[in-house]
């Protein structure tokens, strides 16, 4: 790069704003993907439900990536470093696990002792940033006091929340419900691994995650058959014909959401991004409270929903608070190096790409609108045997939220393709 | 006058000039770097402890 001090200083910024937006606007999306998903009220089992929103997420996550890029983009990403389709892959299944074991925590100990466990997945997060990819190395120790006091302050408002707002009887072994809801915590806080190597290499998120998604489901499908079998999801599957469109809506949001979070992991880290899309929590309350009215329901302290909801968003302006210093930057340069070294993967590209600037403009071929055709046809035809959902909304907060949501996904949307062209 | 300071030899400094690859070919293995990477074993002893505690907890 023959950019002075001063262009990379600057460029440094737009990156920064981009990946601050892209973790704001990931809390609210993923934060939103939890509402079909409390449309449905079947007797399908978690496994069922985890696997047909897993089936969305796959659709989304190949038709997004050809709509935005385009498939020929990808494969450029993918021969530069095909050592990533593995890190890809293993995040894929660490997602998987880690999801399911949530589902087995809820039951076990309840959503209010399970969530706070699970959520302590971003301190490991940062543990793995630290020690492996030269995050918050060189940071001031007001900078680094900002994003641990800051993720640790929403770990308590999100401990907060999930007490207050929940108040399911557990169901079975609380040893085997603590167990399954901090090994949920450890995969997901390792997943992060990938993800950064990942970026630091230089990998565009739209194509690292065309790939997570085949470990995903791959490893959801052998969750499903191994835990349920094959007899018992296929019954389920097609009892369950008006409800499929809901829960893969819920996947194909949740898969925006995670894109702004690909985002924000790479251009501000896992340190800083992923806490700042933790606050889909906050979200997911907004849904349940102002669309459903789950706070009317006796036994839900607004007191400690109100404390639990401030301490959570200071903690987040703490942590996006805590600007990269050029010190940091340099350790994730030397990082990246080191990676482009052991993979044998051109410096040059590395280098670029790690600024998110792109070497050719995308070009979207026939494969790539077939794509978009097969998954919209497979969500127009889901949602013509969709029934209407029983459960009563607030159809005036359905529309401010969704207002919100859209207008956060265009901003950060905007800024990142102005930015980045979505690398 | 002071006297001047004898110069010390010099040496190269890293990084060092590459043979070219057409003297030693070197075959190129594209998982030898990953599973000598200690940051690709991590993930796969979560996920292996990982899928263990989903087998006990679904009994």
């Amino acid at each position: 790069m023959s950019a002075g001090p001063a262009d990379l200083a600057s460029r440094r910024r737009a990156l920064r704003t981009a990946g601050l937006l892209s973790g704001v606007a990931a809390g609210a999306w993923l934060g939103a993907a939890e509402a079909p998903a409390k449309l449905v009220s079947t007797g399908l089992s978690p496994v069922t439900v985890s696997l047909v929103m897993v089936c969305g997420v796959f659709l989304a996550r190949w038709s997004l990536p050809a709509l935005l890029q385009g498939t020929s983009a990808v494969g450029a990403d993918v021969k530069q470093a095909p050592h990533l389709i593995i890190w890809a892959i293993l995040a894929g299944s660490l997602w998987s696990i880690a999801n399911t074991l949530t589902v087995y925590a809820i039951r076990d100990v309840g959503l209010s002792i399970a969530f706070p466990l699970w959520n302590s997945n971003s301190l490991l997060g940062i543990l793995w940033g630290a020690l492996f990819f030269g995050e918050l190395r060189g940071a001031t120790g007001r900078q680094r006091t900002s994003v641990l006091g800051g993720t640790i302050a929403m770990c308590v408002g999100a401990t907060m929340l999930a007490l207050a707002s929940t108040h399911e009887a557990a169901h079975g072994s609380a040893a085997r419900g603590v167990i399954a809801a901090l090994g949920a915590g450890a995969l997901w806080g390792t997943m992060y691994i990938p993800y950064r190597k990942a970026y630091l290499t230089g990998m565009s998120p739209l194509a690292f995650v065309t790939f997570f998604t085949i470990g995903e489901v791959a490893c959801m499908g052998i969750i499903a058959l191994t835990i349920n079998g094959a007899s018992v999801t296929a019954t389920e599957l097609a009892a369950a014909r008006g409800v499929l469109f809901w829960l893969m809506l819920g996947g194909f949001i949740w898969v925006i959401g995670d894109l702004f979070q690909q985002y924000a992991a790479k251009y501000i880290g896992i340190s800083r991004g992923i806490p700042l899309s933790n606050t889909n929590q906050l979200w997911g309350l907004l849904w349940g409270t102002l669309v459903f009215g789950e706070l009317r329901r006796s036994g839900v302290s607004l007191p400690l929903v109100v404390a639990g909801s401030l301490i959570m968003a200071i903690g987040a302006a703490a942590v996006a608070l805590a600007t990269t210093g050029d010190t940091e930057h340099d350790q994730w340069r030397e990082a990246a190096e080191r990676e482009a070294r052991r993979y044998d993967v051109d410096i040059e590209w590395v280098r670029a790409r790690l600024v998110g600037t792109a070497s050719a403009p995308a070009k979207r071929t026939w494969i790539d609108w077939t794509l978009v055709a097969i998954s919209t046809a497979v969500f127009v035809f889901l949602a013509r045997q969709a029934e209407a959902p029983a459960l009563a909304m607030d159809l005036r907060w359905v529309a401010l939220l969704c207002i919100v949501s859209v207008a956060l996904l265009a901003a950060a949307g905007w800024n990142l393709w102005r930015t980045t062209r979505f690398n | 006058m002071r006297p001047t300071r004898p110069t010390r030899p010099t040496r190269p400094t890293p990084p060092y000039p590459a043979l070219p690859r057409h003297i030693i070919p070197m075959p190129k293995s594209r998982l030898l770097p990953i599973l000598s990477d200690i940051q690709f074993w991590v993930p796969v002893a979560f996920l292996a402890a990982g899928a263990l505690i989903l087998y006990w907890v679904s009994r």
